[in-house]
């Protein structure tokens, strides 16, 4: 009996679990920009990656 | 829209530290870039030293290639000669339609020479772009060189 009831919920769930992870890839993810030179040359020096420096302007 | 494209996020993330200002009312980044306009996209080593600048929006598939030639470029300049010969044939491996890849090429030419000191491997490097790029300005930078050498 309790091996039916966890069968049907695992059957019943897993396309919700699936369909949530699948969401969860889909999520748009950001440019995480630094706001300053410094902190950015800091973190650059802690991960060995370059920097990125983007120039805008308003208007 | 380039910085909204998932794969410029994806390759900002796994290759640089993003960082950007308002040229507007930022002075003291003006002034230490030389900037005139904006946009404009800088390379940067972990000093803060610039090795490659664009200016004007480019699309992702002109964007991501632009970076990737100036962290070619970084390692050129470093004389990490086998970095940047990676770098520069990744960029025309990867994007040989982009603009920026005839120039990858000619510098794949030039760490060739740098890494073998012979003038052969530079100029079977530069021999693609008259190939594969005949229309381009960089076609027309090697041909005095591959000229000399069909004499």
């Amino acid at each position: 009996m309790l091996k039916n009831i966890l069968l049907n919920f695992t059957l019943l769930a897993t396309p919700f679990i699936s369909l949530a992870f699948a969401d969860r890839k889909e999520i748009p993810v950001v440019i995480q920009w630094e706001k300053r030179l410094d902190e950015a040359i800091a973190k650059a020096k802690t991960t060995g990656k370059p920097i990125l420096l983007d120039i805008f302007m308003i208007g | 829209m380039t910085y909204p494209h998932p794969a410029v996020i994806d390759y900002i993330k796994k290759h640089f530290i993003p960082v950007r200002y308002n040229i507007q009312t930022n002075p003291d980044i003006k002034n230490k870039y030389r900037l005139l306009w904006a946009p404009t996209v800088i390379v940067l080593d972990l000093n803060g030293t610039d090795y490659h600048r664009f200016n004007g929006f480019l699309p992702p598939d002109e964007f991501i290639p632009q970076l990737e030639f100036g962290i070619a470029k970084m390692a050129l300049e470093k004389q990490d000669l086998e970095a940047a010969r990676i770098q520069f044939t990744s960029v025309v491996e990867k994007y040989p339609k982009s603009d920026i890849a005839p120039e990858a090429q000619y510098w794949v030419g030039v760490v060739d020479f740098q890494l073998t000191n012979d003038v052969s491997t530079e100029i079977n490097a530069w021999k693609k772009i008259q190939e594969h790029y005949p229309g381009s300005i960089w076609a027309r930078k090697v041909s005095g060189a591959l000229s000399c050498e069909n004499e």
